[in-house]
C-alpha cells in the first residue's frame, strides 16, 4: 500500500459524503465559472456590436455642424494607396409610416455613394436610386414596414450656415422625402451602422448621397468619411492634411472686375478667426464685414432727435480712410435723408444673442464723405450670399432671420434694390464695425486683394501651411480601435455577476468548508490515529488536501459543466427579464477554454482554502484530545479579543446611530450602512457570547427548554455559523430590497432627480427661438402656461448606466446655470466649492483655461470611470482642447448620459452650434397633461420626444433596480443552499445525538417532548439569524425606509424572508421527525 | 532502563483557577526493556492521561519523560511523530481500524509515515503477525466485515509491525466479551514475551494485569504497587 492509494482508497470509502462536500464547490465553481463567462460573453457581444456598426472602418474622418467636400474621399485614396474611403453625409430625422401613426424620432439619415460597398461589403446600397432607401431591420419593425412600402421621412435641414447665425432664415428647419423602401438591411450588411460606442443599435435610413445633397440644397458635400485602412491615425491625419483645401473651409474666391479685386468670402457668411487671420497674410489684404442695419437716420444733436431714415440697409466697412466715429454715405442715402458733410448719422441695428434674442442697439457717426454711385462704392457684391435676404427678387420677398417692418419699405427702396441690390448705402471703420458687429460666427465677410497682387497658388500655400483640419473642426479618430477599446472596457460583468452573485458564492465556499469539516468530525478519531501511528501533522493534513482536492475537482469539474447552462440561463434571463441592463439583441456566449480553465482553478483555489482552514483549524485541537472527540477550550486571549471587537463594534454602531438620527442634519445612507455592518457584527459576537455562556448559566435548574440550551452550546461553532449565515443571508436580502426606490413618490421635488421639472424633451431639429417668447409662442400656437429650459447640445456617446461601453466623450448640453440654481442634489463635489451652489459655479473659468462642468455622478463613476475633479478632454469646434473639470456630480437625475456646462463657455468652444435639441419643461403639476400635449402637437415636426422626469428616472433607475434584482435573487438562492447547510449540520447532529434520543426514550420520555428540544435548538438558529439579519439590515437602510418614497420592494423583501424561514422550518420539522421514526431505541442503545 | 518518568505533573483546566483539576502530581515510574505493568485505577484518576504523557501523545506541565535516557519532553512535534513511529505501538480501547483499509493494509498503515517504498521483509512480517493471531484469513476484509474480536486482534498486529520497544494499550479488552477478552490477553503477553517487547497496559481488568509482571494502581495522582 502506498500513501496514494491510501488516499484513493480514503475518498471512495467516503465518497456518499464528499460528493455533498463537492456540492459546495459546484455552486461556488458554477456562479465563479458561470460570471466569468457572462463577462466574456458581454464583452464579446459588444466587440461584435462594434463590428456590426462599423463594417470595415478603421478610422473616421468627421466634422461638428459644418461640411466639406465629397471628393476629398477619392483624394485620400489618391494620396495614400493604403486607404480606401467613403464619403457618407449622416443627417438626422424622423421617419413617419401608416399617415404618422407610427413614428420613429431621431433616426439616422445617411447618404452614401458606391464607395460605401468597401464598409458594408454589400451592394445594395450602391443600387439605391433617387427616392429608394434602405432601412434597418429594427426601423422596419418599429414602423411595421415592409420593402416596396413607402415612408415619410423628415430629415432635419443641414445648413452651409450656422443656423443661428446673424441674419439666417430659419423658417425651414427639415426637408421631406417621400421614399419607397427598397430593402430592409440586417446587422451583417450593416443595418446597425453608428459611429457612437453603444450596443443599442440606432434606427437607419440609408439613400443616395447626390439625392440627401440635393435635399438639402448643397453639391458634393459631406460631413464624415469612412475609411479603411492599416495605417496609424498619424498617418491618416497627414493624408487629410494634404487633401484640405479652402473648399472644405466653405472658402470662395471670386474676382470683383469692377473694383479690380479678387474677394475670398465664406459660405458660412462669417469666417471664422482663424481663417480670417490667415487670409490677412496674403498681400493687400483688406477685410470687410458687412451688415444688414435696420435704420440709417439723420439724428438732429441739437433736439435730440433722429428723423426717420432709410429702413434696412447694408453698411459696408474699410479698413483706412476714417475714424472711428466717421461715415461714408453713398449720393443715394445722403439725396435721400438729405445729409451733408458734418450731419450726425445714427445707425440702429439689431445684435443677435443665444436663441436669436434680438437687442436693437444704435450709434452716431459723422458724415465725413459723399460717394457717388459708381462701381467702386455702389458695390453690390459686398452683400454676403445670405439665403432669402441676398437672393430676394424684392424687399418685400425678405426673409432676413430678424423681423423686417415691410410698411417700413418705401417705393424707392425697392427702386434702389432693383438697381443697386445690396450695394452698401454707408461705409464706417472697420474696427468700429468689429466693435458693434462681431460675434461668435466671425469677424468677418469677406477679405480682398489687389487684382494684381493676388496668386491663387500662393493663397493655397498659406492655407495649407497654416489651416490644420483641427482649425476647421475636423477630427481624424481610429474608430474601431476606440469602439472595441470602449466595448472590452466596458461595464465588467465578471465582476458584476461575481459581485451580485457574491452570497450564492459565500454559501457555496461556507457549505463546502462546512461540509468538509463535518466530514472531518466524524473521522476524528482517525486524524488522532495517525498521529498516534507516527504521522506528521503535515503528512496528515496532506492526506486530508489531497482528498480535498479530489473532491474539489469533481465538484470543480461537474461546475463547470453546469456553469455553461447556468450562463445560458442567465443569458436567455438577460435577453427577456434583465433586459434593461443590456438593451441589445446581439448577446452571444462565447466561452473561451482559457477562461472556463481559470474559473476551475480558482474555484479550486478557492475551495481547498476553505478546506485547507478546515483541516488546520480541526489540527489545532491536541492529538490527545482527539482522542477522546471533544474540542479544545479557546485561550483567554483570544476570547479577550473576541469580546473587546463585540463590544466595540456595539457601542460604534450605537454612537454612529444617535449621531446620524438625533445630530447629522443629513442622514447618510453610507455611515446608515456602516451603523447595520457594525451591528451585524456585534450582534453575531454577542451571540457567540451567549451560547459559550449558557453552560454556567443557571446550572443547577434542569427542564425541556434548558436542554435545548445546553444542546446549542454543545457545538458553538456549528451553532454560529447557522446564525451567520442566514443573518448574512437576510441582511443582504433585505437591505438589497430596501434600496429599490420609488421615483415617482417625490418627483415634483426640486432638489429631487428631476428637479422638479415635469418633462424632458429631446428634439431631432433644432429649436432656433426661445420657447419662453410670448411673441413667439402666440406664432407658435403655445398657450399653456409653463417655462421651459432649452439646452444645446453637442453628440456624443451616451455615457448613461444604458450603455455598457466605457466611454470618454459624453455629449455635452450647455445650460443657463441660473435657472438650476437650488435644484437637483449633489453626491459629490469638489470641496472648493464650499457652501456655493455647483450650477453657479459653471459660469466661471479656471485659470488654465479649464471649464467647470457637472454630471451624474453614476455617469462619472461608472460610464467615465472617473471622479469629482478630473478632467475629459475633447476637440472643440475650433480645433482647440477642450478640457471639462467635473466639479460636481448630482445624485440619480434625468441628466445621466451627459455632461454639463454653461451656456457661455458652451459656445466660446461651439460657435457653430445652433438651437437647442433638449428641453426641461417647467409648470403646475395639474397642467402637466395638458402641457404634454400642448408641446406634442406644436413641435410634432421637431420630432419632438418628450417623457416625464419621473418616468426618465425610473428608467434610468430601472438599471439599478434590475441589478437589485439580480441581486435579490441570487441572494435568495444563496440563502436557500443556506438552507441546505442547515439540513446537513441537523441531519448530522440527529445522527450524533441518535444513542442520547435512545436514551431519553428508554428512560420515559415520548416522541413529542424530544421532537420539541430538538426542533427548537434549530429554530432558535433559524430565528436568532433571520431577526438578527432582519434588524440589521433596518438599520442600514434606515433613511430608505424613513423615506415615504421606498416602493413596494418592502413586500418582496417580506416574501423572501418569508421564504427562508419556511424553507428552515420545513428541515428542521422534517428532519426531526424523520429522526424519530427510525427504530433509534434499539440501535442507539446498541451501540450504547 | 527503557522509560522513565520523573517528577511528572499534569493537570486540566486553567492553572491557578479553580477549574484547574490536577491529575498527576510529581508522580515518578520506570520500566525495563521487555517489561509488562498494568496500571489500574478509579475512573478519572488519569490512567489515558499517563499513557497518552508516555506516548508523546501530551505534553507534561512539569517533569520529565526519558525513553532510553533521553528526555522526550523537549522534542518538536515531528520528532516526536518520528519517535512514535520507530518505538511505540498503540493498542485503543476502541480499535480505530480505518474502515476504508482492509485488515491487511490497516496492520501495514505505520509504514508509510518513513514515506519509502514497503519492503519484501516488511510484507512478511507483517504476513508472520498476521497468521500468528489467526486472522490470515480476514486479511482482505474491511474492518465493517470483522467481527470485535477480530478488529481488535488486527490492531494489536498494528502496534507491532514497527518492531516497536513499547507497547501501550488502553483498556485494550474493555470493548471484548470475556472469551475475546481472554485471547487477546494471552495474545498481547505472548507477543510481548516472543518480541520482546516492553507492554504498559492501562486496563480495570483483573485478568489481563495478572498476566503482567508488575501492577500498579494510580490514584490521587500518585503510582503505588
Amino acid at each position: 500500500m502506498t500513501r496514494l492509494q491510501y488516499i484513493i482508497k480514503t475518498f471512495l470509502h467516503y465518497f456518499k459524503a464528499n460528493l455533498l462536500v463537492a456540492l459546495g464547490v459546484v455552486v461556488s465553481t458554477m456562479v465563479l465559472t458561470g460570471s466569468l463567462v457572462i463577462g466574456d460573453s458581454v464583452r464579446y457581444s459588444l466587440e461584435q456590436a462594434t463590428f456590426y456598426r462599423l463594417g470595415e472602418t478603421t478610422h473616421l474622418v468627421s466634422v461638428v455642424e459644418r461640411y466639406f467636400r465629397q471628393e476629398m474621399a477619392s483624394e485620400l485614396e489618391a494620396d495614400n494607396a493604403q486607404i480606401q474611403a467613403a464619403p457618407v453625409l449622416l443627417l438626422e430625422g424622423v421617419a413617419v409610416a401608416d399617415g404618422g401613426q407610427r413614428r420613429a424620432n431621431k433616426v439616422q439619415v445617411i447618404g452614401v455613394d458606391q464607395s460605401f460597398e468597401k464598409i458594408s461589403n454589400t451592394k445594395i446600397f450602391s443600387e439605391l436610386q433617387n427616392n429608394e432607401i434602405a432601412i434597418s431591420k429594427n426601423l422596419a419593425e418599429r414602423l411595421a414596414v415592409k420593402e416596396g412600402e413607402n415612408l415619410l421621412v423628415r430629415i432635419k435641414k443641414a445648413s452651409l450656415i450656422p443656423l443661428n447665425a446673424p441674419f439666417i432664415s430659419a423658417e425651414e428647419t427639415s426637408v421631406s422625402l417621400r421614399a419607397t423602401i427598397k430593402n430592409i438591411v440586417q446587422k451583417e450588411e450593416l443595418g446597425r451602422f453608428s459611429l457612437k460606442n453603444s450596443q443599442t443599435a440606432p434606427y437607419n435610413i440609408f439613400l443616395s448621397i447626390d439625392r440627401l445633397n440635393r435635399l438639402m440644397e448643397f453639391h458634393g458635400k459631406t460631413n464624415q468619411i469612412l475609411i479603411t485602412t492599416d495605417l496609424g491615425t498619424d498617418e491618416v491625419l497627414k493624408s487629410v492634411k494634404h487633401c484640405l483645401t479652402p473648399a472644405d473651409a466653405g472658402l470662395q474666391l471670386k474676382n470683383i472686375e469692377a473694383t479690380d479685386e479678387v474677394e475670398i468670402s465664406t459660405e458660412r457668411v462669417f469666417m471664422e478667426d482663424k481663417v480670417a487671420e490667415t487670409l490677412q497674410k496674403l498681400p493687400s489684404a483688406q477685410p470687410m464685414l458687412t451688415y444688414f442695419v435696420n435704420e440709417i437716420s439723420k439724428y438732429e444733436a441739437h433736439s435730440m432727435k433722429s428723423v426717420v431714415g432709410i429702413p434696412y440697409s447694408f453698411v459696408s466697412t474699410l479698413v483706412d480712410g476714417l475714424d472711428e466715429n466717421g461715415i461714408i454715405f453713398n449720393q443715394w442715402a445722403a439725396d435721400d435723408l438729405g445729409a451733408e458733410i458734418g450731419d450726425s448719422i445714427r445707425l440702429k441695428y439689431w445684435q443677435i444673442g443665444p436663441l436669436r434674442k434680438l437687442v436693437e442697439k444704435e450709434s452716431d457717426f459723422v458724415l465725413t464723405k459723399i460717394v457717388p454711385m459708381v462701381p467702386g462704392w455702389a458695390d453690390e457684391t459686398r452683400m454676403p450670399n445670405l439665403p432669402g435676404l441676398s437672393d430676394a427678387g424684392h424687399c418685400r420677398e425678405w426673409e432676413a432671420g430678424v423681423p423686417i417692418n415691410l410698411d417700413a419699405i418705401r417705393d424707392k427702396d425697392e427702386l434702389y434694390w432693383d438697381e443697386y441690390k445690396g450695394a452698401p448705402k454707408a461705409y464706417i471703420s472697420l474696427n468700429k464695425a468689429l466693435e458693434m458687429w462681431s460675434n461668435r460666427f466671425g469677424n468677418y465677410t469677406a477679405v480682398r486683394y489687389s487684382a494684381n497682387v493676388f496668386d491663387e497658388a500662393t493663397y493655397k500655400q498659406v492655407f495649407a501651411e497654416n489651416i490644420t483640419p483641427a482649425d476647421l473642426g475636423m477630427s481624424v479618430e481610429p474608430i474601431r480601435e476606440k469602439g472595441v477599446s470602449a466595448a472590452k472596457n466596458g461595464t465588467d460583468f465578471s465582476g458584476l455577476f461575481i459581485g451580485l452573485s457574491f452570497f450564492l458564492l459565500i454559501a457555496g465556499i461556507v457549505l463546502t468548508s462546512l461540509l468538509f469539516r463535518l466530514n472531518l468530525e466524524n473521522r476524528s478519531a482517525q486524524v488522532g490515529l495517525l498521529d498516534a501511528l507516527g504521522f506528521r501533522q503535515k503528512q496528515v493534513r496532506g492526506f486530508y488536501l489531497w482528498e480535498g482536492f479530489a473532491v474539489a475537482l469533481l465538484g470543480g469539474i461537474l461546475g463547470t459543466v453546469i456553469s455553461i447552462f447556468y450562463t445560458k440561463l442567465v443569458f436567455r434571463i438577460l435577453n427577456t427579464l434583465w433586459y434593461d441592463i443590456v438593451r441589445t439583441d446581439v448577446l452571444l456566449i462565447k466561452i473561451y477554454p482559457a477562461t472556463v480553465v481559470l474559473g476551475l482553478v480558482i474555484s479550486l483555489l478557492v475551495s481547498l482554502a476553505a478546506i485547507y482552514i478546515s483541516v488546520s483549524r480541526f489540527q489545532k485541537q491536541k492529538t490527545a484530545e482527539l482522542q477522546k472527540q471533544t474540542s479544545a477550550s479557546k485561550s483567554r486571549i483570544k476570547e479577550l479579543g473576541w469580546n473587546v471587537l463585540m463590544i466595540v463594534s456595539l457601542l460604534a454602531s450605537v454612537a454612529l446611530f444617535i449621531y446620524q438620527v438625533f445630530v447629522s442634519p443629513q442622514m447618510n445612507a453610507s455611515l446608515f450602512f456602516a451603523v447595520g455592518g457594525l451591528l451585524l457584527i456585534g450582534l453575531l459576537l454577542l451571540f457567540g457570547s451567549f451560547i459559550k455562556g449558557l453552560e454556567k448559566r443557571r446550572k443547577n435548574e434542569l427542564w425541556l427548554g434548558r436542554l435545548a440550551q445546553l444542546n446549542l452550546s454543545r457545538n458553538k461553532a456549528r451553532s454560529l455559523t447557522v446564525v451567520i449565515l442566514f443573518a448574512l443571508g437576510t441582511f443582504i436580502v433585505v437591505s438589497t430590497g430596501s434600496n429599490k426606490l420609488d421615483l415617482f413618490a417625490n418627483a415634483q421635488n426640486k432638489t429631487s432627480g428631476t428637479g422638479g421639472f415635469l418633462y424632458f424633451a429631446e428634439t431631432t431639429m433644432p429649436v432656433l427661438f426661445d420657447i419662453n417668447n410670448p411673441e413667439k409662442r402666440a406664432e407658435e400656437g403655445i398657450f399653456e402656461e409653463f417655462t421651459a429650459v432649452q439646452l444645446r447640445k453637442v453628440e456624443g456617446d451616451d455615457a448613461s448606466c444604458l450603455n455598457l461601453n466605457r466611454i470618454s466623450q459624453p455629449a455635452i448640453l450647455g445650460l443657463d446655470a441660473e435657472v438650476l440654481q437650488g435644484r437637483f442634489s449633489f453626491a459629490a463635489k469638489l470641496k472648493e466649492l464650499g457652501e456655493k451652489d455647483p450650477w453657479m459655479a459653471l459660469n466661471e473659468t479656471f485659470d488654465d483655461g479649464t471649464i467647470p462642468a457637472i454630471a451624474d455622478q453614476t455617469v462619472i463613476q461608472w460610464g467615465l470611470g472617473k471622479k469629482v475633479g478630473d478632467v475629459l478632454l475633447y476637440q472643440n469646434e475650433l480645433g482647440d482642447t477642450l478640457k471639462l473639470k467635473l466639479i460636481a456630480g448630482t445624485t440619480p437625475s434625468i441628466f445621466q448620459g451627459y455632461v454639463l456646462i454653461s451656456n457661455p463657455n458652451f459656445l466660446k468652444n461651439y460657435p457653430s452650434n445652433s438651437g437647442s435639441h433638449n428641453f426641461l419643461i417647467d409648470g403646475k403639476t395639474e397642467d402637466q397633461q395638458k402641457i404634454g400635449d400642448e408641446l406634442q402637437s406644436v413641435f410634432r415636426d421637431y420630432g419632438w420626444e418628450m417623457e416625464s422626469t419621473a418616468k426618465r428616472l425610473v428608467e434610468f433607475y430601472s438599471v439599478t433596480n434590475t441589478y437589485l434584482s439580480i441581486f435579490l435573487a441570487l441572494g435568495a438562492l444563496g440563502l436557500i443552499l443556506g438552507t441546505i447547510g442547515l439540513a446537513v449540520i441537523l441531519a448530522r447532529t440527529l445522527l450524533e445525538r441518535r444513542r442520547e434520543i435512545s436514551v431519553m426514550q428508554a428512560i420515559g420520555f415520548s416522541n413529542r417532548p424530544i421532537f420539541r428540544i430538538i426542533t427548537s435548538e434549530y429554530l432558535i438558529l433559524l430565528f436568532t439569524g433571520v431577526l438578527i439579519g432582519f434588524i440589521t439590515a433596518v438599520v442600514a437602510t434606515l433613511p430608505s425606509f424613513l423615506s415615504t418614497h421606498s416602493d413596494a420592494s418592502f413586500s418582496t423583501v417580506a416574501l423572501v424572508t418569508g421564504m427562508i424561514l419556511l424553507n428552515g422550518i420545513v428541515w428542521i420539522f422534517g428532519l426531526s421527525w424523520f429522526s424519530l421514526q427510525k427504530k433509534t431505541l434499539v440501535t442507539g442503545l446498541r451501540d450504547e | 532502563m527503557l522509560l522513565q518518568l520523573q517528577n511528572i505533573t499534569k493537570g486540566y483546566g486553567e492553572p491557578g483557577t479553580h477549574s484547574y483539576r490536577a491529575v498527576l502530581k510529581d508522580l515518578h515510574f520506570e520500566l525495563n526493556q521487555g517489561e509488562k505493568v498494568a496500571i489500574a485505577g478509579p475512573s478519572g484518576s488519569g490512567k489515558t492521561t499517563l499513557l497518552n504523557l508516555i506516548g508523546a501523545l501530551d505534553q507534561p506541565e512539569a517533569g520529565k519523560v526519558l525513553f532510553e535516557g533521553k528526555d522526550i519532553t523537549g522534542y518538536s512535534k515531528n520528532e516526536l511523530a518520528t519517535f512514535r513511529n520507530k518505538h511505540l505501538g498503540f493498542v485503543f480501547q476502541m480499535h480505530h481500524l480505518m474502515p476504508q483499509l482492509s485488515l491487511r493494509e490497516n496492520v501495514l498503515l505505520p509504514l508509510l509515515p518513513q514515506g519509502s517504498k514497503i519492503t519484501k521483509e516488511q510484507k512478511d512480517w507483517a504476513e508472520y503477525l498476521i497468521k500468528k493471531v489467526g486472522i490470515w484469513e480476514q486479511r482482505h476484509q474491511k474492518p465493517s466485515e470483522m467481527s470485535g474480536g477480530e478488529c481488535q486482534r488486527t490492531a494489536v498486529v498494528r502496534a507491532l509491525i514497527k518492531k516497536p520497544k513499547l507497547i501501550l494499550a488502553d483498556e485494550p479488552t474493555g470493548a471484548l466479551d470475556e472469551e475475546n477478552a481472554a485471547a487477546l490477553t494471552d495474545l498481547l503477553k505472548k507477543l510481548s514475551d516472543d518480541e520482546g517487547v516492553a507492554l504498559v497496559t492501562v486496563t480495570h481488568s483483573a485478568v489481563l494485569a495478572e498476566q503482567m509482571d508488575k501492577k500498579f494502581v494510580l490514584k490521587n495522582g500518585q503510582l503505588s504497587s
